[in-house]
C-alpha cells in the first residue's frame, strides 16, 4: 500500500501549488509573453512563407536531371530536414530570451517593491517561494515552447515534407532549454539587481550557444580540443546542448546538408550530445533552482 | 510555553547591516491583548525590529519569542498579520483574489477565505470594491493591506504606519478596528509616528532611539508623576498662598495676569492645592490640569537620549 504523504509535505505541496498557480497566471498576463506570443506570430507566418516558396524551388530543382528518383528523393529530404533546422535555431533564440527576460526580476522585482514583504511573512518558507516560481514561470516557459517548437516542425513537414522522427521526445526535451535559463535567472534574481541579472543570462546564453558552434566545429573538423571547449561550456550552461540533442531526436541522422558534404569530403561528424547531457541538464535545472532556495534564505528583505 | 507567555519577548536583540547599526540590544516584554506602542524618529531602527520580528531578516544577536515560541517556529506566523510600511501587492489581482492568495498561504481552506473575504473587506471598508487593485489610491491600498493582516484573525498584529496614507476618516476607522481587536484578545504592534494616536489607543510603549530602546513601560505610568496646573483667577494672590503652595510641595512657574501655574510632585495633590488657596482667601475661577503628553515624554527621552 503505498503510504500517505505526512501533513507537513501536503502543507509544503499546497503552498508551492499556490505560489504556482498565482506566478502561472501572472506570467500569462505579463506584457513579455505578450510581446512573445505577437512576435512568434509573425515569426510563424515569416517561416510558413519562407517554406512554401523554398518548398516550391526544391521540388523544381531536384526533379529529374541526372539523378535518379532515389535520389532526388533523398536530397528533397535532406534539405527538408535542414530547412526545419533554420526554424528550429530562431525558436531556440525567441523561447530562450523569453524565459530571460519573464524570470531575471522574478524575485528581485518583488524585492525592490516590496511586494514580498507581506507573502513572506505568511507562513511559507522561502524555499517553497522560489519553487513555487519556478514552477508557474515553467509550466508557462514549456507550453510556449512546445506550442513554439511544435508549429514550426508541422509547418516544415507539411509546407516541405520535413522529416520528423521522435516527436514526443525531441519536445520534451526542447522544453528543458527554457528551463535551464529560467533556473539561472531565477538564481540570479535571489542576489542580483533585475538588469544586471538580464545581462548576464543573456550573455550566458550567447555564450553557451557560441561553445554550441565551437563544439560542433570541433567535431567536423576533428579538432579535440575545440570539442573540449564546447563540452566545458555546455557543462557550465547547457541550453545549447539540449537544443541539440533535441534537434537530434526531431531530425532523422545524417540528413542535414553540411553534415553529409562535410563527412563525404572526408571530414568528421559534429558530435550529439550524449544522454548523460540530458541526465546533466535535469541535474543543473534542480541544482541552480536548490541554490536559488538556499541562496534566498539568505537574503535580508 | 503556556499562551499565558507574552505576546513578544525579546532579550538583547542587536542587527547590524554589515558595519551600519540596525538596533542594539533590545529588550522588550509586549503582554497579551495589548495595544503596544513603538515609537522613534525616522531611521531609529523600528522596522529593524518588525522586520526581525517577521522573519524578513535575521538577528546579528540576541533571542526572540513570539506567543511563546521562538522566532524560527515556522507555524507561529500562521498567528501574525503584518501590515509593512511599503504596502505593495499584485496590483493586478482583485481585492478577493489578493486575500484568496494570502489566505491560502496561511492555511485557510478556500471556502474558508470565500467566506472571511468579503467580510474584512467590509471592515476596512472597501466592502464595495471589486477593481483591480491598481486602480485603488494608495489610502485604499492601506486599509487591503489591513485586511490582509486582519484576514487570519491573527492573536498577533504588527502594524507598520498604518494611517501613514489615510485621511482623517480613515485614521479614526483603523482606530476603532485596533480597539476591536484588543477586545478580540489580539495583541498590537503598532509602529507609528502619529503620537496622539499611540496616546489615544495604546496601553504600553516604548521609544527607541539610534537602534536603542530608551523608554518603555505602561503609558498610564509614563504620563503620570509631575504634573501641572493652570489656576484661573479673579484677583491677584494673597501673600499668604505662596506658603500654602509650598506645604503641598509645589513650585509657581508662571504668575501672570490672573494665571496661576503651578507645578505639583502629583496630580492627587491637586484637590489639597486647591483647597488650601481657596482657604487663603484666592478667588479661583477655574482651574485646568495640564497633562504631561507623549509628545512631551517623546521629546524629553530622545533628547536625554541624544545629550545623555
Amino acid at each position: 500500500m503505498a503510504s500517505q504523504p505526512s501533513a507537513g509535505v501536503r502543507s509544503t505541496l499546497q503552498r508551492v501549488g499556490v505560489v504556482a498557480g498565482l506566478t502561472f497566471r501572472e506570467a500569462w498576463r505579463r506584457k513579455v509573453f505578450l510581446a512573445a506570443l505577437v512576435m512568434s506570430v509573425g515569426f510563424l507566418v515569416l517561416y510558413s512563407l519562407g517554406l512554401y516558396y523554398a518548398g516550391r524551388e526544391v521540388v523544381v530543382n531536384t526533379n529529374g536531371g541526372g539523378l535518379g528518383d532515389a535520389a532526388n528523393a533523398l536530397m528533397r529530404r535532406g534539405i527538408a530536414a535542414q530547412m526545419l533546422n533554420y526554424g528550429l535555431t530562431p525558436t531556440s533564440l525567441i523561447v530562450s530570451l523569453t524565459a530571460v527576460f519573464a524570470t531575471v526580476g522574478t524575485l528581485s522585482g518583488e524585492i525592490d517593491t516590496g511586494v514580498l514583504h507581506g507573502v513572506l511573512a505568511r507562513p511559507i518558507r522561502r524555499g517553497e517561494l522560489v519553487a513555487g516560481k519556478f514552477l508557474g514561470l515553467g509550466a508557462m516557459l514549456v507550453v510556449y515552447d512546445v506550442v513554439l517548437v511544435g508549429a514550426v516542425s508541422v509547418l516544415a513537414h507539411v509546407l516541405v515534407g520535413s522529416p520528423i522522427s521522435e516527436p514526443v521526445p525531441a519536445l520534451a526535451l526542447f522544453a528543458l532549454e527554457p528551463l535551464v535559463l529560467a533556473a539561472l535567472a531565477i538564481l540570479g534574481s535571489t542576489r542580483l539587481p533585475t538588469l544586471a541579472n538580464g545581462v548576464l543570462c543573456t550573455a550566458a546564453y550567447g555564450i553557451a550557444s557560441v561553445g554550441g558552434l565551437i563544439e560542433q566545429l570541433g567535431g567536423l573538423i576533428k579538432n579535440a580540443t575545440m570539442s573540449n571547449i564546447g563540452i566545458v561550456v555546455s557543462l557550465l550552461l547547457p541550453a545549447d546542448a539540449i537544443h541539440r540533442k533535441a534537434a537530434s531526436l526531431l531530425l532523422p541522422g545524417g540528413l542535414l546538408s553540411i553534415e553529409g558534404a562535410v563527412a563525404a569530403a572526408g571530414g568528421g561528424v559534429p558530435p550529439q550530445p550524449s544522454a548523460a547531457m540530458v541526465i546533466w541538464t535535469l541535474v543543473y535545472i534542480v541544482g541552480a533552482v536548490v541554490l536559488a532556495a538556499w541562496s534566498f534564505k539568505r537574503r535580508e528583505l | 510555553m503556556t499562551e499565558t507567555s507574552a505576546a513578544i519577548a525579546t532579550t538583547g536583540l542587536t542587527k547590524y547591516y554589515g558595519r551600519k547599526l540596525g538596533c542594539s540590544q533590545i529588550s522588550l516584554t509586549v503582554p497579551r491583548g495589548s495595544v503596544f506602542g513603538f515609537l522613534g524618529p525616522n531611521g531609529a531602527g523600528k522596522s529593524t525590529f518588525v522586520k526581525i520580528m517577521v522573519g524578513l531578516i535575521a538577528p546579528t544577536a540576541g533571542e526572540a519569542h513570539l506567543l511563546g515560541r521562538p522566532l524560527d517556529d515556522f507555524a507561529v506566523r500562521a498567528r501574525i498579520g503584518l501590515l509593512p510600511e511599503n504596502f505593495r501587492y499584485q496590483d493586478w489581482l482583485t481585492p478577493l483574489e489578493l486575500l484568496d492568495f494570502h489566505g491560502r498561504l496561511t492555511g485557510l481552506e478556500r471556502s474558508e477565505v470565500a467566506v472571511r473575504a468579503p467580510r474584512v473587506l467590509e471592515r476596512v471598508g472597501l466592502g464595495s470594491e471589486s477593481g483591480k487593485i491598481r486602480s485603488f489610491s494608495k489610502g485604499m491600498q492601506q486599509r487591503l493591506g489591513l485586511a490582509c493582516a486582519l484576514l487570519a484573525e491573527p492573536d498577533l498584529l504588527f502594524l507598520d504606519e498604518p494611517t501613514s496614507a489615510l485621511d482623517p476618516i480613515g485614521r479614526h476607522d483603523v482606530r476603532e478596528i485596533l480597539v476591536q481587536e484588543r477586545e478580540r484578545g489580539a495583541t498590537v504592534f503598532l509602529n507609528s509616528h502619529l503620537l496622539s494616536e499611540v496616546e489615544s489607543i495604546c496601553d504600553q510603549v516604548a521609544v527607541i532611539d539610534q537602534g536603542k530602546l530608551i523608554e518603555s513601560g505602561r503609558l498610564a505610568d509614563l504620563l503620570s508623576g509631575p504634573c501641572e496646573v493652570e489656576i484661573t483667577l479673579a484677583v491677584p494672590l494673597p501673600e499668604s498662598a505662596a506658603a500654602e503652595i509650598a506645604a503641598v510641595g509645589g513650585i509657581v512657574r508662571e504668575d501672570v495676569a490672573g494665571r496661576l501655574v503651578v507645578g505639583l510632585p502629583a496630580e492627587d495633590a491637586i484637590p489639597a492645592l486647591v483647597a488650601r488657596l481657596a482657604g487663603a482667601g484666592a478667588s479661583i475661577m477655574g482651574v485646568t490640569r495640564r497633562r504631561r503628553t507623549l509628545e512631551a515624554l517623546f521629546l524629553e527621552a530622545v533628547e536625554e537620549a541624544h545629550h545623555g
